[in-house]
């Protein structure tokens, strides 16, 4: 399967932080997440793709043309998504539709009519009248209207009510359902992931942790709890993290080793990716694929 | 580049075309100092439709709501390049100054109908022109801080420069006399707009080219 976005060693430092030697890539048909903390470089890569901020060294590429400062073209196969208030707030969704629309070559002014119904966005109402919720609506219904190749998306979910967040899921189900497509998402909500992400990037202080298949990466990783009799047993197979807990203990290892424990008082778990995010960003192990 | 143009004037707030409303009670009340002296005549209402058309390119990029950042990560997301980004600031000053000329004349003539004054010919080559390079110099002085500093810093900018050029105008005016190369400039007042105008336009695209294609936003 073709690549669609690729990332060569960025680096891009900052006053008190830094991108180090990021590297990651997303191919066609495929959702990734990207997860990590506040403040651990999920926007500023984002930003880099999207040339807004130049990284120091490194090499982007998308469409697999190199994208260094030239993603004027290329721009117009991608859609994004910030969490932020990007749109003219003094216009109505219909006024910020018909300032956007004359850049893309490939806007369709149907599926924005579509998507506005579909995600209940008043046309006529001003931007800054709208919700944070109903704001990355718009984002979404603008992002999709000019059938965008590569959707890049920063923290979409996050503001949103259930009911939507399950709905914008649904939406990046159906994109995906053509496989010249792959979005890009950025979330602090990681059960979502798990319902829609097919690899999950974790960045962690500005470095890539793992960038792996989300199946794969939920079975290599195994917690384990079980009674404070049986913990040196389990900190025998040399564990990421072991900490105690009222009950007993609990502990975060690789799936490969937990296999060796025999102990019948042990409950092994499969992880959910917060545990994952939580464990390996804590203890600052990872390994990069 | 059209869209971005597009995207200014569709974005433009609808308060800036009465702008000129402020300085056409002024103008009426200098009426007779200005008409004492041609180049003071052309000069003063240059002065004041630059300036109506200064706030006309300040209105349409400054964002009261303080979205500046947010506004560049959109233009920068979609498919346009920063050259063409500036570019379109600096083609849109033209834009305005016509806007700020347009609505002048007719509020100025509005105003001195309701007041029962006789309107100045305001419909004037020299006017015209020397508006036009006056525009120029206040957003091209505004530009590159913009991109430096913010459009806050632009606005307060170019209001000392307004007043500062203003004072500085009286000043040479009293000089002229005195000294031969400043009465050369009032010789020929419109060619020497026209230079500065140019070649501070010049070097102010240059310089906002240079700083918001390095920026990191």
């Amino acid at each position: 399967m073709e690549t669609i976005m690729e990332l060569n060693h960025v680096c891009k430092t900052f006053k008190g932080f830094a991108l180090k030697d990021v590297s990651f890539s997303l191919k066609k048909g495929f959702i990734m997440g990207f997860i990590g903390a506040n403040g651990a470089g999920k926007s500023t890569t984002i930003r880099c793709i999207l040339d807004l901020i130049h990284p120091n060294s490194g090499e982007i590429f998308l469409f697999g043309e190199k994208a260094n400062g030239n993603l004027q073209a290329l721009k117009q196969r991608i859609g994004f998504v910030f969490d932020q208030d990007v749109f003219f707030s003094a216009l109505t969704v219909a006024g910020n539709a018909r300032v956007i629309a004359p850049f893309y070559k490939n806007w369709d002014q149907a599926a924005f009519r579509n998507y506005c119904e579909r995600f209940d966005l008043p046309l006529d109402k001003k931007v800054k009248d709208l919700s944070k919720g109903t704001k990355m609506k718009l984002a979404l219904a603008v992002a999709l209207s000019h059938h965008a190749e590569l959707i890049i998306m920063d923290e979409p979910t996050s503001g949103l009510d259930p009911i939507f967040r399950k709905e914008l899921l649904d939406s990046l189900l159906d994109v995906i359902q053509d496989e010249n497509k792959a979005i890009f998402f950025s979330t602090h909500l990681t059960a979502d992931l798990e319902k829609v992400a097919d690899y999950i990037t974790f960045i962690h202080n500005g470095e890539i942790m793992l960038s792996e298949e989300t199946d794969q990466l939920l079975e290599r990783y195994v917690l384990i709890r079980g009674p404070k009799a049986s913990m040196t047993a389990v900190q025998a197979i040399t564990p990421i993290a072991m900490k105690q807990t009222a009950f007993g203990f609990e502990s975060f290892a690789e799936s490969v080793s937990a296999r060796t424990l025999h102990a019948a008082d042990l409950a092994l778990e499969r992880p959910t990716l917060e545990d994952i995010m939580y464990y390996l960003g804590k203890t600052g192990r990872g390994q990069v694929k | 580049m059209i869209q971005l143009m597009r995207k200014d004037i569709l974005t433009q707030r609808k308060t800036a075309l009465i702008a000129p409303l402020f300085l056409i009670l002024f103008l009426f009340e200098a009426e007779k100092d200005l008409n004492r002296s041609p180049v003071l005549y052309v000069m003063g209402f240059s002065l004041a439709i630059a300036f109506i058309g200064y706030m006309m390119v300040l209105f349409s990029n400054f964002s009261a709501d303080g979205t500046e950042q947010n506004q560049n990560w959109l233009l920068l997301g979609l498919p346009v390049s920063r050259r063409k980004i500036v570019t379109a600031k600096y083609m849109m000053i033209i834009v305005w100054w016509l806007a700020a000329y347009a609505s002048f004349l007719i509020l100025y003539g509005l105003v001195a109908r309701i007041l029962l004054r006789q309107a100045q010919p305001l419909f004037d080559g020299r006017i015209l022109l020397a508006s036009l390079c006056l525009t120029y110099i206040f957003s091209s002085v505004a530009y590159p801080v913009a991109y430096q500093f913010g459009w806050k810093a632009a606005q307060m900018t170019g209001v000392f420069l307004f007043f500062g050029f203003s004072f500085g105008l009286g000043k040479l005016i009293k000089f002229a006399n005195q000294t031969k190369e400043i009465a050369l400039i009032f010789q020929h007042p419109l060619i020497f707009c026209l230079v500065s105008a140019f070649v501070i336009t010049a070097i102010s695209y240059a310089v906002s080219q240079y700083l918001y294609q390095a920026k990191d936003f």
